[in-house]
């Protein structure tokens, strides 16, 4: 074979390509200008814009946790299967919320029993019931528990004033890990209303 | 950030900027001893102000006139040198672009149809997304890239290609890493940072892999028989001499923990795309452009800044993905900042480009390669000015997280990269195997094939992620409702993958048919369309 027959393709082609030399267009000389000063004012224009993040947009503002809480939910979804939606329970077995002392005195006193639950005698609003109240503690956090508790306070004929979340983190700091109070056990600890 | 912060960024930037342009000045002006003359000098006697038109029928009258023989002969050799290497690695990139392209595919599909193969875990979505990245990046796009770069070098230096055994080995090796590296991923071996999923212990591959062939071009550079390195040189070297030193510090196992490692994985999966696809990329459309046409870029200036404003801003504009991250304030605004600056360099290159094609555009008509690596490079420009807008906060807020980011990726992987490795196959297969491309309607149906698929992908991509976007920054909308906003728009980028992978299916039949040397033995080049003049030629082609 002939190179005119090994090198066809190479025989067509044109020379390797080069460079002109045309000038560079004003324009893109305006624009590199018109760059820099663009990117000094940049900078410039982030002083004093948040050191991390990297970002200036703003965050969705989001409700703190708790102040969304539903105490009445919370009671239907929670207490509701024994102390009825009513609140008057179910006579000789689970005692009534309205109108008990338990609940409308000392907030301490409900505050000990949902977080850590009651078993034992117990009477209430002259009847005797043998408590088997279980632990709230591990399943509400103190928002929760502290808006379910001020629901049944103000809820139904009930009128006492409403129990911070700040009242159940301090029960929950001093106690720590309870176990289920009994009547004498809260009467070491609290004030009882009868 | 504080004032301190801010003055010191603005000192280095402006410093910097301004040494550039005084580099570019001194070197456009001759100051270091040779360059605009040079630049001129290139045309060996003979050859200044010929046009060629690549479709012209070669008679050997008008050839042996047209050609000087020295020009002839050192491209023959340069070709001879470089073919058993270019031919693995081009053969290799086709062989990944078929696999790239099923997973991408599947990926796809299961963005609408998550049923789709769920129960395999080989087949999961977190698996065969890296595989199809990886596998389109490394294996189809570097591969094709780096052959095509062994083929163009030699070429450029009017030399032989030194050692064509080594990079043939390197082709060999990097194939193993590919083959363990994505049967790693599907196995669940992957190092979880996106561009960087292969196992260390197989990167090694890559990094010997890689240095057999980049040591030869290094050395063929240091051979070469010319005094002024044209600017195509300049893209691939740099190209090859980046890209290692990335690869390198970002594979790095254990070095970067926390946020340190995602900027680390940020500024390296962008200069991917920055420093070592761009300026080959680039590089080729530099080299087939005026090369096909038969005139000379039109500005050796242009090519200057445009080239070393690419070195300069490059680097650190990978940061602008994480752009509402845990980095500091200052590393994001310089991100910001230098992607707006990458609109010096990409503007001087599609000056260069488009005004070299100015008033030529009729031979898209005809040249497969010139119509391939034209819209490549339209298409680089329109990518990267793209890219700029999105690294701006205001813009980023919206299409952050969306599948628009996922559109502008392909136009710019794909649309300018693939499209430009694919015009320099079609242009480098003819001069290595002394054949023509069998059949002229593949190569009609694989350009039309890619482009629509390319098109419905990203048009598709790039509405329904900003709708998206627009939806996510609405905190009362539901967050199914989003998802099913942008189901229409996920079929359709699967419609488009799918035509694209057709294309590919097509255009590998017909490298392979090439490869075989099937159809007849002909001395035209395959064309879109046979012009007139060829007509009338091909009576001589007969009694020849």
């Amino acid at each position: 074979m002939s190179s005119r027959d090994t090198q066809r393709a190479q025989r067509r082609e044109n020379p390797e390509p080069s460079e002109g030399q045309r000038p560079v267009p004003r324009l893109v000389i305006l624009w590199i200008g018109v760059l820099l000063v663009w990117g000094v004012g940049y900078y410039a224009w982030h002083i004093g814009a948040p050191l991390t993040g990297g970002d200036s947009r703003t965050a969705v503002v989001q409700e703190p946790a708790g102040s969304g809480v539903n105490g009445e939910k919370l009671f239907t979804a929670q207490c509701a299967a024994c102390h009825q939606p009513t609140g008057q329970g179910v006579a000789g077995t689970f005692p009534p919320l309205v109108g008990s002392r338990w609940l409308l005195n000392d907030p301490a006193l409900p505050v000990a029993i949902v977080n850590d639950g009651l078993s034992g005698p117990i009477t209430v609003g002259g009847d005797d019931y043998q408590g088997n109240m279980p632990a709230f503690g591990d399943k509400l956090s103190a928002e929760e528990l502290a808006a379910v508790l001020s629901y049944v306070r103000g809820a139904w004929d009930n009128d006492a004033p409403a129990i911070e979340p700040a009242r159940v983190q301090e029960h929950r700091e001093r106690h720590g890990d309870h176990d289920a109070w009994s009547v004498e056990a809260l009467g070491d600890s609290f004030t009882l209303p009868e | 950030m504080t004032p301190t912060i801010a003055i010191l960024l603005i000192i280095t930037f402006v410093v910097s900027a301004v040494g550039l342009l005084l580099l570019i000045w001194s070197i456009a002006t001759n100051q270091f001893g040779h360059g605009s003359l040079a630049a001129r000098t290139i045309f060996l006697e003979g050859e200044e102000g010929h046009s060629e038109d690549p479709a012209r029928t070669v008679t050997p009258e008008t050839t042996d006139d047209n050609i000087d023989a020295d020009e002839l002969r050192a491209r023959g050799q340069a070709d001879l040198s470089s073919r058993r290497a270019t031919m693995a690695w081009l053969g290799s990139a086709v062989f990944w672009l078929l696999v790239g392209s099923g997973y991408g595919l599947l990926t796809s599909a299961k963005f609408h149809w998550p049923e789709l193969l769920a129960d395999s875990e080989w087949l999961t979505f977190g698996r065969v997304r890296p595989m199809h990245l990886n596998a389109v990046a490394y294996g189809w796009a570097s591969m094709a890239g780096v052959g095509t770069a062994i083929f163009l070098i030699p070429r450029l230096f009017k030399t032989a290609l030194v050692g064509g055994r080594y990079a043939l080995t390197g082709a060999g090796i990097w194939n193993l890493g590919m083959l363990l590296g994505l049967v790693s991923i599907n196995l669940g071996l992957s190092d979880g940072e996106e561009w960087l999923e292969f196992p260390w212990q197989v990167d090694i591959l890559f990094v010997i892999g890689g240095a057999l062939c980049a040591i030869p071009l290094v050395l063929t550079a240091a051979n070469r028989r010319v005094a002024h390195l044209y600017v195509t040189s300049w893209y691939l070297l740099a190209a090859l001499v980046w890209f290692p030193i990335l690869f390198l510090l970002a594979n790095l196992p254990g070095l970067f923990p926390g946020a340190s490692g995602a900027t680390v994985n940020w500024w390296f999966a962008h200069n991917v795309l920055g420093l070592w696809v761009t300026p080959i990329g680039v590089g080729i459309a530099y080299y087939m452009i005026p090369k096909i046409l038969g005139r000379p870029i039109i500005s050796y200036q242009l090519s200057l800044i445009g080239f070393w404003s690419l070195a300069l801003f490059y680097s650190q504009v990978g940061i602008h993905h994480l752009v509402g991250g845990p980095v500091p304030t200052w590393l994001v605004t310089l991100s910001i900042v230098h992607s707006v600056m990458m609109s010096i360099p990409v503007i001087t290159v599609a000056i260069n480009h488009h005004g070299t094609m100015w008033g030529h555009f009729g031979m898209l008509r005809r040249s497969p390669t010139l119509r391939f690596v034209w819209i490549g490079a339209l298409m680089y420009t329109v990518s990267s000015l793209q890219g700029s807008m999105e690294a701006l906060r205001s813009v980023n807020v919206i299409t952050h997280f969306t599948h628009y980011t996922v559109g502008h990726a392909h136009l710019g992987m794909y649309a300018f990269l693939s499209m430009i490795l694919f015009g320099a196959i079609y242009f480098i297969m003819p001069r290595l195997l002394n054949w023509e491309w069998p059949w002229r309607p593949l190569i009609t149906l694989h350009f039309w094939l890619v482009s629509i698929g390319i098109l419905i992908y990203v048009v598709a991509l790039s509405v329904g992620g900003w709708l998206q976007g627009l939806s996510l920054l609405d905190a009362d909308t539901p967050f199914m409702d989003i998802v099913r906003l942008t189901l229409p728009y996920l079929e359709a980028r699967t419609l488009g993958g799918a035509l694209m992978t057709l294309g590919h299916l097509v255009f590998a039949v017909h490298f392979v048919a090439m490869l075989t040397r099937r159809g007849k033995d002909r001395r035209q080049p395959t064309l879109f369309r046979a012009g007139e003049r060829q007509h009338k030629h091909s009576s001589v082609e007969v009694q020849q």
